[in-house]
Order: structure tokens, then sequence, then C-alpha cells
């Protein structure tokens, strides 16, 4: 059975809701007013928590401080601390009469909207609608523990408001290595069925890196499922949990970004025009559709910085390549000697074209390990097909942006390579309507 | 393309190992997906590993293995009044790519076996388990 929450509270208003199911119930709201982008909202950057600055620190704690005090001052008012916490928690899973984003492909955009909606009541609680959530970024290992400003109990002798004592964390330990294991990299994932889940299942994300922060933060083992963050329905009780969040639509819009083509999000109706329910900034109840919060900079006022995800090193390394005028990269001995074998999926391995420019909206080039296939098959169906660059020019174009290729870690490249010279890559236009020109300033393959 | 199995298994501490057939490749480029449905208590939660071609997996083995195909995380959710009821059971349905290593493990094999391992004190019934090739939007085999 799945009911609307209106339908919901009125069953709690009827006495039919389970007594445990109420504890988490949201308030009465009345008829949500759609999702409208806000007068004056701007595109501003979310950080990294180890980015921030001492200012952006102390804007953050007074945020969650003026959260907490609003829970005390008014339980019921809907932007509170504990019913921000709550509002997650409806979500859970827990309660029969409600609906569960976890474990299918709303799980991404029900969080986004609601962090976006926390944000924005962040802001106004400190008068500051600049204010954008940072994001926790374990993806990198010099991060891969509780950051430091969430640990101390006090900071100047007043409670920290990013503190919570239920977890497991606050010593600062690192988290264990098998949380990223080399042979499962959701960023790998090739669809976004496996990716961010489908109607009937989780993806990749949510299942690996996702639930085993949530576990481990509350109990280090991960062999018990604690409060606050590892269990979910209390799990938003920690601050840590919105910056564990954030991390996470950073990396939807990340691995969106390495593929722009190959990689869509689903293009059903019942999941673009699925809406849900949250209290904004002014205690107002607003609707909003998944499709309303896929462009976060023209919708939602934020974006993220590109940048590596689950890598095992903060210091990429590039090998330059030279190309030919038959559109031949020629690759060295020594890079074709590392492409020899699939690279640890820790590891993403691209090819970077820096400043590509084609004479059409859009330009799309198969690349191929050595040679291309004769002219009549399928360059997909090639067995030494890596993949395609895509030149975006428009819309989505990004000036400064090189256009690249994620080499799937999966293919060995000497396979592919072995029945021709093995010591370069090709590229050719896709399709008569494309771009089939192809220039730019330099050509490398990256590692991070 | 969706190869599956129900395994009749009771729920579980010890590992559970379910053999499934393996859809049959066009190209050396088609990828799999593991479609895998797990039936969880709610209020327990749970995390799940799983091997392939690796039966005598264990809690120990590493997930550095190269037959490691990936997580399942049920996450715990509140104490339902009765734990007898159906509610208290959580389902939690799944689809992870199957990662490269293929290659070397599953590749030319008409059966493939999973071993889903239970972290922890987490009991797990495996209700579905199947391969499926991976497709984009029109059925059209991601490569």
């Amino acid at each position: 059975m799945t009911l609307t929450r209106r339908g919901f509270l009125a069953g709690a208003a009827s006495g039919l809701v389970p007594a445990y199911c109420q504890t988490c119930a949201p308030p009465a709201g009345g008829t949500p007013l759609p999702f409208s982008i806000p007068a004056g909202q701007t595109n501003v950057q979310r950080k990294a928590i180890s980015a921030l600055t001492a200012t952006e620190v102390n804007r953050l704690r007074l945020a969650y401080r003026a959260l907490r005090n609003l829970t005390n001052s008014n339980a019921n008012d809907p932007r509170g601390w504990m019913q921000q916490a709550n509002v997650h928690c409806f979500q859970c899973g827990g309660n029969p009469a409600g609906s569960d984003i976890h474990q299918s492909w709303f799980f991404l955009p029900w969080h986004r909207a609601y962090l976006y909606y926390h944000e924005r009541i962040l802001g106004r609680l400190i008068n500051d609608m600049s204010f954008r959530l940072p994001f926790w970024d374990w993806d990198l290992p010099a991060s891969r523990n509780l950051p430091p400003i969430y640990r101390p109990q006090t900071v100047s002798s007043q409670p920290n408001s990013l503190f919570d004592n239920l977890r497991d964390t606050n010593g600062g330990q690192a988290m264990p290595a098998s949380i990223f294991p080399a042979n499962s990299n959701p960023m790998n994932s090739p669809n976004f069925p496996t990716f961010g889940g489908s109607a009937s299942s989780g993806g990749s994300l949510e299942n690996t890196i996702h639930g085993l922060v949530h576990v481990w933060t509350a109990h280090r083992p991960m062999t018990q499922a604690r409060a606050d963050m590892g269990r979910l329905n209390t799990a938003a009780r920690d601050p840590i949990f919105f910056k564990h969040h954030c991390n996470i639509d950073r990396l939807w819009a990340e691995w969106l970004r390495r593929n722009p083509v190959a990689r869509q999000n689903p293009t059903a109706l019942a999941w673009l025009d699925r809406a849900f329910t949250f209290f904004d900034e002014n205690s107002r109840l607003r609707s909003i559709r998944v499709r309303d919060v896929l462009n976060t900079a023209t919708n939602l006022g934020y974006n993220y910085a590109p940048g590596a995800a689950l890598t095992s090193s903060a210091a990429p390394k590039r090998f330059d390549l030279t190309a030919s005028q038959q559109q031949v990269v020629k690759l060295t001995a020594e890079l074709k000697k590392r492409l020899l074998t699939p690279s640890d999926l820790n590891v993403t391995r691209s090819l970077v074209v820096e400043d590509a420019k084609v004479p059409t909206a859009t330009g799309l080039y198969n690349v191929f390990a050595g040679a291309p296939p004769a002219a009549g098959t399928e360059a997909s169906e090639a067995p030494n097909y890596l993949g395609y660059i895509a030149v975006i020019v428009g819309e989505h174009a990004h000036a400064a942006r090189p256009a690249s290729l994620i080499l799937d870690p999966k293919k060995a490249f000497a396979d592919m390579a072995s029945t021709s010279e093995g010591a370069f890559l090709t590229y050719a236009p896709a399709g008569a309507a494309q771009g089939t020109r192809l220039s730019f300033s330099s050509v490398y393959i990256i590692e991070q | 393309m969706l190869a599956c199995q129900e395994p009749p298994v009771t729920r579980e501490t010890q590992p559970v190992t379910v053999t499934v057939a393996a859809p049959k490749l066009t190209l050396p480029t088609d990828r799999l997906s593991l479609r895998v449905s797990l039936e969880v208590p709610r209020e327990k939660g749970g995390i799940f590993r799983i091997f392939a071609e690796h039966p005598k997996a264990g809690r120990n083995s590493s997930v550095e293995d190269e037959r490691f195909i990936g997580y399942v995380t049920a996450m715990a959710g509140p104490a339902p009044k009765d734990p007898k009821k159906a509610e208290a059971l959580n389902q939690v349905s799944v689809e992870l790519p199957i990662p490269a290593s293929f290659e070397n493990w599953g590749r030319g094999k008409s059966t493939i076996r999973f071993t889903v391992i239970g972290m922890g004190e987490a009991e797990v019934k495996v209700k579905k388990l199947g391969l499926a090739l991976i497709t984009d939007d029109r059925g059209v085999p991601l490569r």
C-alpha cells in the first residue's frame, strides 16, 4: 500500500496509523505549493568540508546551532532540527503507510531535494541565502575519516552544533579500505539502473559507499546497525548525514559529467514526474518533482566543481600523447605497457582531449584501440571499440571543460589491440551529421 | 535476457551459495549485471558481500579478491511493534554491475555460483538472484 503524505496525515489524524509510525510524521502543511525558482537565487558552488575557510566553518556551526535552537523553542516548527531529521525518518520504510525512496531510482533525486530545502532553511536562519552545504569528500583518501570540525563536543566552551555523541568515529579513525574495494567502483557503472537504481531496485552507489559510510560512522566494525547514522530512522539526527549525502549527490553529478552522452538519467515519466513534498525556509509546504532537481545550477542554485571521485591518489598521473593528421593518437611504449592490463577500479583512466573544437554544434567521435573497423561495420560492435568522446556546444557547453572518455577498466586494451599494431588509438567521426573535423590543443591519458 | 533463480533457502546467518544460468553473450564487450533480492529483518538490516565462483568465501574473505562482486547494504529501520508481521521484513532488490574480472572467472561458463555473506549478525534469505545483460532504455546492449 502506498499513500501520499497528505493521505498519511489524514490517516494519522484518524488514528489508523500504528503508534510507532507517528513519531516521525511531519506536521500538517496544507496544500503544497509547486516548486518555483526563488527570486534572487544565485548559483553558488558547494565546497568540500576540507576546503572550508574558518569563516565558513563558523557559519556552518552557527546555522546548525540556530536549527537546534528552533527545535528547542518550538518542537513543531517544520524547519527545526528534529523535524528536519524526521523528514528522512518518514521515508525510511519503517512506516507501512508511507513510501520508501530507498533502494529505488528515487533515492538520488529525493535526497537532492531534501538537501536543497534543508540548505535553504539553514541559510534563512543565518540570514545568508548564499549559504551552501559542504560535502564530505571521502572519495579522496585524505578525507576518509570524520571531518575534524565534527569531532569535538565543544568549541570555545560552547557545544559544537556539528557534534553527535552517537558516533563511533569521533576519534578521527580512518575508514577501512574494504569500503572502497578496487573491484567494485560505482562510478564505473555503465547505466543508471546499476548506478542509481530503477523502479524496482537500488543501484551500486546506494549499496556500496553510501550504506557503508552510514553504518561505519555509527559502528566502526560495521557488524551492527546503530543509531544515529547506522539506522534509516535516526541517520539524519547526525549533522554529518547531510554532508555525506552531499557527496553522494555530487557523485551523481560527476558520474553524468564524465560521459554526458552515454550516461543518462532515466527518461520515464514515472520518474520525471514523481513529486515529493518538503517544507521550505518559510515553513511553507512545497511540492517538487524529480524533473525540477535535475539541473542544479539553474533550478537549485548550486553546482559542484568537476573533480576526481573515488580516487586512490590525489595527484593524477598524466601521459601526453602525440596526434597525427590521420586521426591517430600514438602511444608511447610506457603507456602501451600500462594499458596492457585493466586498471584498478579505484583508478579512473581517461582519454582527455583539451580545448576541442568542432565545426558543428555537437561532435561525436568513436575511439578504437588500433585501427577502426571496415566501413559498414557498426562501430560499437567492433571488438576494439573503446567508446566515444563528445564535444558538446550549446546548452551544456563548458568552454573550459575538456572532452574526455573514461576508458572502461574492464577492457584489456592489449586484447583489443593485439590484432593491430596495438600502439595507437584512432578516432573517427560518428554519424554523417556530426562534426567531421576535430581540432584540439592536446590529448593525453590521465589516471586518477 | 534474465536468468533468474529462486533458491529454496531459509534465512541464514551463514553464507548462502546460489547457482544461476549465465546469459549467452554475443560480443566480448557485452556487460552483465547481477540482480539480487534479499529479505532481511527490517529492524536489523545488514551488510552483505557477494562473491562469484567462490563458494568457500566467508566473512574474512577479502573484497580485493577479483571474484568480489559488490555489496548490498540493507539499512536498518525502526523496530516494528510486532516482529512476526510482514512489515518486520524488508525485501531489498539491487542491480550491481558485474566487474571487469568476469573475464577471468566467468567468461564462457554456462552457470555461475554466487555466494552471499552477511557481515556480523546479519540474517538473509536470498529471494531472487540472476544475471542480466546491461542495456540502454531501448534494450540495446551497452558496451
